[in-house]
């Protein structure tokens, strides 16, 4: 085995070289010179170097096989030679995945069985035609009699006024070339033109009309008609037949066309696919060609009877005839079953056909609609109906309102209805009809099933004035309707909620002037949460003192307007737990002691006392403002209480400056002493006090200075504490 | 006597002669307003050869300088060619060559006749014998013509359909 002819397939050829290598005799690139086994070294080297070639071959036959190809296509003997491997190809595609080749192949022959089935079915029907124009028709013996006139047979006569044919010249045009290669002219047929210059120009228009418009070389240009002249075109794999036609073409032509170019390339291939410009050897394709101008039956000669339209029809006539009492029937009776299904209070159980005759049974509501009235309205007659009903209780809320109306013989007043399977009352009526009509139906059917609360009796006057008691219990704060109605003796009856600050019900009852004996009432106290309630109640429970405005809106307590400070945290607290109330606001609230508290702080501030130098005393004159700060520490200590405030007057000395700031500290801190010993005298409770000596500092007061060697001044600052 | 028919495309630049040879010595039956339509008339040439007739139809194919308007589908199947050049007109020449390199693309080699028209007109003459030498180095047979006085027509035609016969 040579190199390269192992397969192109790497693997086997490598098991091929392998097998190859196993036997020593067969390579001499395998084997030592000492002994005739090959090395193992060896035999590596020589399965790369084959595994290498194998792939440099792969490659090169690839690069040279479209040409290869291209070039047998050219010589011929490629097709040859690939049919079978083709064939068996498709073989095994049929057999392995037919529906691959069917989907391949259905948009080409999927139009094509259509146009065949199409044309088949008008194949017939014109034959049909044909015949009968022959043998049912006046013209038909009109020909018979022509042709016992003339000694013609029928047939010659039918031919004569029947067929015809409007091929006037046919040709077998070389498709690449566009060189007429044979022709065939009918024998009334002049022919002054030159065909190989007009199939020439034919050729180039087709090729004009491909490249105009994008087309593919494949697409055939089957038609050219202008006037009353048609071009009719079939083209095949090498040639193609075109004919000249006078009037429009018909399908038989394009037939006859195709079948001419199938024969003629069946028979005449080689000789196509070769045509090196010599025509002799189509010389005897002419009889295909003939045989596209034979005669053919001309449709436009033939009207199309209203014999054979009746003929055709028939069958369907007959068959509509026969089945179609049975059909008007059978909808009929559907129809009825449906209807029947339709109708409260009976339920179809089975229906059909027994013994020829229709058959249904069922149950019946004796209130629902009689089946056999349904029965002749349907069109058909009770004795030929097996019909059996057997009676039961429809559910249907028509049925339970007519059942209803049975039972009750509601007045005119009064409508019945049923509302989501709920059966309700509606009107006026007399109190013992209430009373009455209640009682039935708690025998009747469930509490929860039926709704008198829209009858009222029918006493004008009562009826208002409950109207309006209800109207004002809705209006009133407080008060909360949970039912009402009319009890089993026509009394009127309401259950409600009433919070106790609201006006109670029977102030209201009063009002209208109802007595109180009509009217059962039932309410049980709650805490409204509207807010006039809620209001109420707030005012009811903090006792505002009137200075304060208070209010409910939206849940909101606001207060406005000043209160002292222990009201204020009382209210706070207490607003938390009233219902109806969410918050509090109070941004608009002045606390009055803590407004006191600032006063007095900036009262007793504002004091700057002068005292003597050298003694502990105050100089002369300042016994009354001293009088007034002992007054102002008395407000300061009452507000600071109330507001649960502690703080601390700090007594601050200041001398005038002395020259040394240790002797100046030292007076100041004696000033400040000196005025605390003149308060303690004054019996003021001396922990309130505090001292500070700011020695020459002048106090941070309007106009007052250290300017004089013996000012000797004491100020006060309040210090909070928390 | 076998009659032959072959198909040849007459091509060259605009405005070389092409179509006054075909209306002086072939027979025609189309109107020329089919070269500005549809690109193309096609025209007969009947030759008388040794012992043959051969039909040759010509395809007039519509000249125009760029090369792209002509139909390779025109050229499909053609035994042969006429190139015709305008010999007072040196750029036909070029064009004439780059026509030759298009046709052998699309359709491969094929027989080649040069006519070099407007020969009578020897003042105006601007193909040298240089160029005519090139031409022939081509492989091209060449043939200074007059469409007008006939000279050279009929021995173009000969030679083309001997050429491919």
């Amino acid at each position: 085995m040579t190199p390269h002819a192992t397969s192109t397939d790497p693997v086997k050829a490598l098991s091929e070289s392998r097998a190859d290598s196993e036997s020593p005799h067969t390579s001499d690139a395998a084997t030592t010179p000492l002994d005739g086994v090959p090395s193992a070294h060896s035999l590596t080297e020589h399965f790369l170097d084959r595994l290498e070639r194998i792939q440099e071959d792969a490659v090169a036959v690839s690069r040279v096989l479209p040409g290869a190809v291209a070039r047998c296509v050219q010589s011929g003997g490629l097709g040859e030679a690939l049919t079978p491997a083709v064939e068996r190809a498709l073989l095994l595609i049929s057999r392995r995945n037919p529906r691959s080749l069917a989907e391949a192949l259905t948009p080409s022959v999927g139009a094509a069985l259509r146009r065949s089935l199409w044309a088949s079915m008008f194949h017939f029907f014109r034959r049909v035609n044909f015949w009968m124009l022959q043998h049912v028709s006046m013209k038909g013996m009109q020909w018979r009699m022509e042709a016992q006139r003339s000694g013609k047979s029928f047939d010659e006569v039918v031919t004569e006024h029947t067929q015809d044919s409007p091929v006037r010249q046919v040709f077998l045009i070389h498709r690449e070339t566009g060189l007429v290669l044979q022709e065939a002219q009918s024998l009334s047929t002049s022919s002054p033109q030159d065909w190989d210059i007009i199939s020439g120009m034919l050729t180039a228009l087709q090729d004009f009309i491909h490249d105009s418009f994008n087309l593919n070389q494949d697409t055939p240009l089957e038609t050219i008609k202008v006037g009353d002249v048609t071009v009719l075109i079939e083209q095949g794999p090498y040639a193609a037949v075109a004919g000249i036609l006078d009037g429009s073409m018909r399908p038989e032509y394009a037939t006859r066309f195709k079948d001419a170019c199938s024969r003629i390339h069946g028979e005449f291939s080689k000789e196509l696919s070769t045509f090196d410009g010599d025509t002799a050897p189509f010389d005897t394709c002419a009889p295909y060609l003939d045989s596209c101008m034979h005669n053919l039956i001309n449709p436009d000669r033939l009207p199309i009877l209203p014999q054979t339209m009746l003929v055709l029809l028939l069958p369907f006539l007959l068959l509509a005839t026969w089945t179609l009492p049975g059909v008007v029937d059978s909808v009929r009776w559907k129809n009825y079953v449906l209807h029947l299904a339709d109708e409260p209070g009976i339920i179809v159980i089975d229906h059909g056909r027994k013994d020829g005759a229709h058959f249904i049974t069922g149950l019946r509501d004796p209130l629902a609609a009689n089946p056999q009235d349904l029965l002749v309205q349907a069109g058909f007659t009770p004795s030929d109906v097996s019909s059996h009903w057997e009676p039961f209780q429809g559910l249907s809320s028509t049925l339970a309102l007519a059942r209803a109306r049975r039972l009750l013989d509601p007045p005119d007043s009064v409508v019945l209805d049923m509302r989501d399977n709920v059966l309700t009352l509606e009107g006026t009526a007399t109190r013992d009809w209430i009373r009455s009509a209640r009682e039935s139906l708690q025998r009747w059917i469930e509490l929860d099933k039926f709704n008198m609360d829209g009858l009222s009796i029918s006493n004008a006057g009562a009826q208002s004035q409950w109207l309006r008691f209800l109207k004002h219990i809705e209006r009133e704060p407080g008060l909360s309707v949970i039912t009402k109605g009319i009890d089993t003796d026509g009394r009127f009856t309401i259950v409600g909620l009433a919070d106790p600050l609201a006006r109670t019900p029977d102030a209201l009852l009063a009002e209208t002037g109802l007595a109180s004996d009509e009217v059962v009432q039932q309410w049980a106290a709650y805490q409204s949460p509207d807010p006039r309630i809620a209001e109420k109640r707030a005012r009811h429970l903090l006792n505002p003192p009137e200075s304060v405005n208070l209010s409910v809106r939206d849940g909101v307590l606001h207060l406005e307007g000043e209160a002292p400070a222990p009201w204020i945290r009382l209210a706070e607290t207490l607003s938390k737990s009233i219902p109806g109330v969410r918050s509090l606001y109070v941004d608009h609230l002045v606390n009055t002691d803590q407004r006191n508290l600032k006063q007095a702080i900036g009262r007793i501030e504002k004091n700057v006392f002068q005292l003597l130098a050298g003694a502990p005393d105050l100089r002369p004159g300042q016994a009354d403002k001293l009088t007034q700060l002992t007054k102002d520490i008395a407000q300061l200590r009452r507000s600071a209480r109330r507001n649960n405030i502690d703080f601390l007057i700090e007594i601050r000395g200041h001398t005038a400056p002395t020259g040394a700031t240790q002797r100046d500290t030292l007076m100041a801190e004696s000033l400040a002493r000196s005025f605390l010993e003149l308060l303690s005298r004054r019996s003021e409770d001396t922990r309130l006090f505090t001292r500070r000596s700011l020695g020459s500092t002048p106090p941070d007061i309007g106009g007052a200075t250290l300017d004089k060697p013996d000012d000797r001044l004491v100020s006060f600052k309040v210090l909070l504490l928390d | 006597m076998t009659v032959i028919k072959k198909k040849v495309c007459m091509l060259g630049a605009f405005s070389v002669g092409k179509t006054s040879l075909v209306r002086q010595f072939v027979t025609s039956v189309f109107s020329d307003k089919y070269l500005t339509t549809v690109g193309v008339k096609v025209n007969k040439k009947s030759i008388t050869l040794e012992t043959t007739d051969m039909d040759l139809l010509i395809w007039d194919i519509y000249g125009e300088d760029n090369l792209q308007s002509i139909s390779p589908s025109y050229l499909r199947g053609a035994a042969g060619h006429l190139l015709v050049l305008d010999g007072t007109r040196r750029e036909t020449f070029d064009i004439a060559v780059e026509i030759d390199e298009k046709i052998e693309r699309l359709t491969g080699k094929v027989p080649i006749v040069v006519l070099i028209n407007k020969c009578d007109l020897e003042a105006d003459w601007e193909i040298t014998s240089e160029a005519i030498e090139k031409m022939e180095a081509r492989g091209w047979r060449v043939f200074c013509t007059s469409a007008k006085t006939g000279q050279g027509v009929e021995e173009a035609f000969k030679t083309l359909a001997m050429a491919i016969y």
